[in-house]
């Protein structure tokens, strides 16, 4: 049986940000998912066995923290990287306490996001 | 037309309240001798209740109109930063894309590499932004200015802007701890040496002075840099003017905000091909944050 791709779903309600980091991970051989609100977010982590999780913390309906928050009852593995256009010390803080991987401020280097979740595969394999 | 043009002039050209009001009831027909007196003393009382109630402009009132002003600025500042990082982190990815796709094509590499500048450019501009919008009064601590200094240098050296440069300090083994909001005087002293060290392109030497000297903290940095202009020189500190290619014109101003709310003072020197000199001066008694 081949090994399932490392999956990802990238969240945020930027269609540009959202649809071109979708582009390049899939390039790079990530099984990727996408969804522009929390809510959204949740379903997919319903019903796909997802590996990380880039979550915008800023989203039209509910805040990113509270996504993670959420699909990490459903994903107790999932490892979730935030993304922040403006420090919400509180959010952020709250996000770490929750696990977080780590925090991406925007506008961020694509090949810092590449190499962090090439971190969490590798933690991931051992 | 005549009554209009009667009253235009005598409210035109009234320079004392008693006059004015005499004049003004003149100016109406009443007759009766006594109901004129009673509307002149009226007004009188009038005007005056109504100054009494109006709030003086005093330095506290002023300070919190600023203040409030300051807060709404940062709160305005919070959302535009928000809404501006966003589509520029998409033009970021975007162009990152473009890169992989485009690498072979070295016309198209090149316009890209200008796009991914200019998104680096445009954010700095949001930081610089937020940064003046942020300044609030300091939240001081009781600390050496010393440790704060070295913090900086360590800062700006890990960022690789001190390469080719030498650091020389000559630091006052007894200086006396001073009231600062750290986070706040670390960026005044990153902004000195960042602007020294691309004052010093090819290399050169900073030097830190501290010291104190009667009643005051003195820090000179001073460089051997490019120096500066001497008709920019008093226009340094203003918001928005740079003498950068790509500058902002933000990071004095905020210096000088920082350093005035903390009750000193910052100067400088300077002569094209020679140098600049920074003179901060604080206050060991920092009566102005009691104020604050």
């Amino acid at each position: 049986m081949s090994k399932k791709n490392f999956s990802v779903l990238v969240v945020d309600d930027e269609p540009v940000l959202r649809e071109t980091v979708k582009r390049i991970l899939f390039d790079e051989g990530f099984n990727v998912f996408v969804a522009a609100d929390g809510k959204s977010a949740i379903e997919v982590a319903k019903n796909q066995d997802l590996d990380a999780a880039l979550l915008d913390i800023k989203l039209p309906d509910i805040n990113g923290v509270e996504v993670f928050e959420r699909i990490k009852v459903l994903r107790p593995n999932l490892k979730a990287v935030i993304m922040t256009a403006f420090e919400i010390k509180e959010l952020v803080n709250r996000a770490f306490e929750l696990g977080a991987f780590a925090c991406l401020h925007k506008p961020f280097d694509i090949k810092k996001l590449l190499h962090i979740l090439n971190e969490i595969k590798r933690e991931n394999e051992q | 037309m005549a009554e209009y043009k009667k009253l235009l002039k005598i409210i035109q050209q009234a320079e004392d309240k008693d006059t004015f009001i005499k004049q003004l009831v003149e100016a109406v027909d009443i007759e009766d001798q006594q109901q004129q007196q009673e509307i002149i003393r009226q007004l009188d009382l009038k005007l005056s209740e109504l100054k009494q109630n109006q709030p003086e402009q005093n330095e506290s009132t002023l300070r919190q109109m600023h203040s409030a002003r300051l807060s709404a600025m940062g709160q305005m500042a919070a959302a535009i930063s928000h809404e501006l990082r966003n589509p520029l982190s998409g033009i970021k990815v975007a162009a990152e894309y473009l890169m992989r796709k485009l690498k072979n094509h070295p016309d198209a590499v090149d316009i890209i590499i200008n796009i991914q500048n200019e998104v680096i450019f445009a954010n700095n501009i949001i930081t610089n932004i937020l940064e003046h919008a942020r300044i609030g009064k300091p939240d001081p601590e009781r600390v050496n200015i010393k440790r704060i200094i070295e913090e900086a240098i360590i800062t700006i050296a890990q960022q690789g802007s001190f390469n080719n440069i030498e650091i020389k300090k000559n630091i006052s083994s007894s200086l006396p701890d001073l009231d600062l909001d750290i986070l706040q005087i670390k960026q005044v002293f990153m902004n000195v040496f960042i602007n020294a060290a691309e004052a010093m392109v090819g290399g050169g030497l900073l030097t830190i002075n501290v010291l104190t000297q009667g009643s005051m903290v003195i820090v000179e940095i001073s460089d051997t840099g490019l120096g500066i202009e001497k008709n920019n020189l008093d226009k340094l500190f203003e918001p928005f003017f740079t003498t950068k290619v790509k500058g902002v014109g933000l990071g004095l101003a905020i210096c000088k905000e920082i350093i005035e709310n903390h009750c000193g003072k910052i100067d400088l020197e300077s002569k094209p091909g020679k140098g600049t000199k920074f003179t901060i001066s604080l206050p060991i008694v920092q009566d102005c944050l009691q104020k604050n």
